[in-house]
């Protein structure tokens, strides 16, 4: 309605009641301009002062808990919006607890409407409750704001590119079974193998025996016993452990991708990486995919600091189901990079015969080398030295209490 | 609690009865202009406004009613409502006719008895049309593309409807044509508005929480049409020079509605705090003797002249004019309750999310702003602060306790030095009096430096002092203290 045609025929009216002196003409024509300049004025200032903002209670969550996304919409000015249309984009993977969503048209996306009616200096919140039911770098936004007059003739749009970021990490559980096997001789970690004794893991001393080497002696404690004491030491390992995953569930690659699959892959990674570190073991990530957002495949060295699980949760909730390298060539890549006595764990949904035979050769190559095979159907493979482990539940991973590894 | 009319009223076609009144303030406009033709001769409408509004909306109701039904039922009532019509034809034209006596001949004398009753023509008609209209519209799902369209047509009848009776001998006098104009308006607006937020919950697929027929809507959108109509009749009687009765008219409304309040509320509530009083001092009595109860107004006091002394003790134009304030207080208090609550900010639980409503007034309210303003202007009013007293005023102004604790600390060394014979000078620096400061305690070097250092921040730093420095201040004062001759020195 808002047109010069409209307002042409509103000031002759205007001037035809005038002229004819009809009050009643007069008074409607004069109503239609009002109207029209009501709606102008809303066009011109609508979006004047309107704000948006969207907060989320936590950055980071773990799969299974709530946070809290408040929408705030403000209007700093005094003339009040009939109506303000808010479409914010929403992770199609996540779940509001109560409220619903709206399907978009981009993939992976769903849309948060908001219809709010805000009066002069005015702001709503609206607290919403999301069920963290997906591991990923989640984006919530950008936000397309539409605002007019109240009766509908015209309308005003802005776009918000800013974003909200959660990160929910993925399921991290106890892991029962067996143990990772280590083949380095002197480390960090006590080892119950007693090959190679660490000079520098005192356990006690007992009497001088012949052989043993001058520098075994305790002088000390030779001083004060009177008679010559050799110091007893415990053998130590350290089992620098890289996490090798490989993100394929199908072969080739392009065939799809078995979600639960690769979720019970990565939540195995994220329980052996907490077990591990926790018995003091450094630990590492490498995998045949990248993170959300970045060009370069997951790679942490092992590393053993408080900051390390962050690290590798991080990137494995970060991570996508893509493989960006045909995995055995990368692992082949990787190990040629990694440090002498490494135990590679390589954690997989299959078992490819070329992948078995990269594993082979990195064994007679003298590297420590695991099999954990993640899914319901996998048999054991058996491979030459390479210790295999599987882990099954690929369905029930959601509700699972502890990996399991066979 | 949010207010849904579509919860408080299920079902209510209150779209299309907007879009009917609308629709019929123009087909009325032309009924009345046909009516007045030379042809047909009537000296008013041919059929009423209230009885034409009544049958629209009866026709809207009784077809949404039926919408639901099953075929029996629609096809049941329909014959009913077709028996009526046809009953009501024969009623009218044997009124017309003079109601003679019943025979053979009434029925076969009807076309020629409705040929020479136009107005009876004109209003059967009309009224067929109305209910046709009143099932139209309740039939359709309006979207507001379509009612945009209905708008322009709409507009576009009225003004010629406006024109022709205004131009020519009308059965309706000029308030009544304004009046249809502002029907007009006063509902296609709220209808277009209806119609745009359906097709935004429709766009949204009807789950976007929020915008229903909330209050907040509802009143921007009243305000908005209720001051378009106002506006356009101000302007437009100004301009016909008839703005004196048209504003006096529903000034006068309103204050007889308003001593109608005073009546209802004020003396009940009056004759209620009276028998209170009333009870209580018959409680405190225990029985004795108790004045007996007075109405505190009677309604023959109400009477102009009537007062019990025979004479007013005030003078007539103060008595006037208290009764205007009286009425005033009246009219904000009865305005606030309203405002407030239509436009309260509250906190909700709503169906689907917490939605929390806050102001964001800069002063936090009008009336802190208004107060604000105020004291600004009483303040200008003020005589202006000679300089020396703004000095003063400067020294006494507010300033953080890390900050204070670091100054007192340098001035308690300060007096402390002057004790000792070296002041610092007033052209002297901070800086500049450190080697006189080391002259006194020459092994407190180090904690004379942080002192200074500290003070020198506090004093000159345009940034917030931090509590670290604030402690190594005093502790530099602290240790400063123990080394002066006689570890004297105040406290800071």
């Amino acid at each position: 309605m808002l047109n010069r045609a409209w307002l042409t025929l509103t000031l002759a009216l205007i001037v035809a009641a005038l002229l004819f002196r009809e009050a009643s003409v007069l008074l409607a024509a004069l109503a239609l301009l009002l109207a029209q300049l009501a709606s102008w004025i809303w066009g011109r200032y609508a979006l004047t002062g309107v704000t948006y903002e969207r907060s989320l209670s936590e950055q980071r969550a773990f799969f299974g808990e709530q946070v809290t996304l408040d929408v705030r919409a403000a209007n700093r000015k005094l003339l009040p919006l009939a109506w303000l249309s808010i479409e914010d984009e929403f992770p199609l993977a996540l779940r509001l607890v109560r409220g619903r969503l709206a399907p978009s048209h981009k993939p992976q996306r769903m849309l948060l409407n908001n219809l709010l009616t805000l009066r002069w200096y005015e702001r709503i919140t609206r607290r919403y409750r999301i069920n963290c039911i997906a591991r990923g770098e989640h984006i919530f936004g950008p936000v397309k704001l539409r605002t007019g007059d109240v009766f509908g003739f015209v309308w005003r749009e802005e776009d918000n590119n800013e974003t909200a970021k959660l990160i929910v990490y993925p399921r991290v559980l106890p892991v029962g079974g067996q143990e990772i096997p280590s083949n380095q001789l002197i480390g960090l970690v006590r080892a119950r193998r007693r090959i190679v004794e660490d000079p520098l893991r005192l356990a006690g001393i007992r009497e001088y025996a012949p052989g043993d080497p001058m520098r075994r002696i305790h002088w000390k404690a030779t001083a004060r016993q009177g008679e010559l004491q050799s110091k007893l030491l415990e053998p130590s390992t350290t089992a620098d452990i890289l996490l090798l995953l490989n993100v394929s569930t199908f072969d080739p690659p392009w065939l799809g991708l078995r979600e639960d699959r690769l979720e019970l892959a990565i939540i195995t990674v994220a329980s052996l990486a907490n077990r591990e570190l926790l018995a003091g073991h450094p630990v590492g990530l490498i995998a045949n995919s990248n993170a959300y957002g970045a060009d370069q495949a997951v790679r942490i060295l092992p590393g053993r600091d408080p900051g390390q699980f962050q690290r590798i949760i991080e990137a494995l909730a970060r991570m996508t189901p893509f493989e960006r390298h045909s995995f055995p060539a990368f692992l082949r890549k990787q190990m040629r990079n990694c440090a002498w006595g490494t135990t590679a764990v390589v954690v997989s949904g299959i078992l490819t015969d070329e992948l078995a035979a990269t594993l082979v050769r990195l064994r007679r190559a003298g590297r420590d080398v695991t099999l954990v095979l993640v899914g319901d159907d996998e048999p054991r493979p058996v491979l030459p030295g390479i210790p295999v482990l599987l882990v099954s539940g690929e369905q029930e991973w959601r509700d699972m209490d502890a990996i399991a590894l066979r | 609690m949010r207010l849904r009319f579509a919860e408080r009223l299920p079902g209510f076609p209150l779209l299309p009865a907007l879009i009917a009144m609308a629709e019929f303030a123009w087909a009325y406009l032309w009924m009345a202009w046909v009516s007045g033709l030379q042809a047909t001769g009537l000296v008013r409408p041919a059929l009423s406004w209230p009885a034409s509004a009544a049958l629209i909306l009866v026709s809207i109701l009784l077809t949404r009613w039926l919408l639901p039904r099953s075929d029996s039922r629609r096809l049941s009532t329909g014959m009913i409502v077709l028996a009526a019509g046809v009953v009501a034809i024969l009623v009218v034209a044997w009124l017309n006719a003079g109601s003679p006596r019943l025979g053979a001949d009434t029925l076969r004398h009807l076309p020629d008895r409705l040929a020479s009753s136009p107005g009876t023509d004109i209003a059967l008609a009309f009224g067929a049309y109305l209910w046709w209209r009143g099932i139209a519209i309740a039939r359709a799902d309006w979207y507001f593309d379509d009612l945009t369209f209905r708008f322009g047509s709409g507009v576009a009848a009225l003004m010629a409807g406006l024109f022709a009776n205004g131009l020519t001998d009308s059965t309706l006098g000029a308030g009544a044509l304004s009046l249809l104009a502002l029907q007009y308006f006063t509902a296609m607006l709220p209808a277009l508005a209806l119609a745009h937020l359906r097709d935004i919950r429709r766009e949204h697929g009807a789950d976007g929480s929020g915008l229903g027929l909330s209050r907040e809507w509802v009143a921007v959108l009243a305000i908005t049409v209720l001051g378009i109509a106002l506006v356009s009749a101000i302007i437009a009687s100004s301009l016909s020079f008839d703005l004196a009765s048209t504003i006096r008219t529903p000034m006068t409304w309103v204050a007889d509605a308003l001593v109608f309040v005073v009546l209802v509320i004020a003396l009940p509530i009056g004759y209620l705090v009276a028998a209170m009083i009333w009870l209580v001092r018959l409680l405190i009595a225990r029985g004795g003797p108790v004045q007996p109860f007075n109405p505190p107004v009677q309604p023959d006091n109400l009477k102009p002249g009537n007062n019990q002394s025979g004479k007013n003790p005030l003078p007539d134009f103060v008595f006037g004019a208290g009764k205007w304030v009286l009425l005033a207080i009246v009219i904000v208090v009865i305005g606030s309750i309203v405002v407030r609550a239509m436009f309260r900010y509250r906190s909700r639980h709503g169906d689907d999310v917490e939605e929390i409503h806050e102001s964001l007034w800069p002063g936090g309210s009008l009336l802190a702003m208004a107060l604000g303003w105020l004291l600004l202007q009483l303040r200008r009013l003020w005589p202006h602060r000679r300089p020396e007293l703004a000095l003063q005023a400067t020294g006494t102004m507010p300033i953080e306790p890390t900050v204070r604790t670091v100054r007192e600390a340098y001035r308690a060394w300060l007096v402390a030095a002057s004790g000792m014979g070296r002041g610092r000078r007033a052209s002297e620096t901070p800086d500049e009096f450190i080697p006189s400061g080391l002259a006194l305690v020459p092994d407190g070097g180090g904690d004379l430096l942080l002192l200074t250092r500290a003070y020198e921040v506090a004093r000159y730093a345009p940034s917030s002092l931090t509590e670290e420095i604030e402690e190594m201040a005093r502790r530099s004062w602290q240790r400063l203290r123990t080394r002066l001759p006689g570890g004297t020195g105040e406290q800071p």
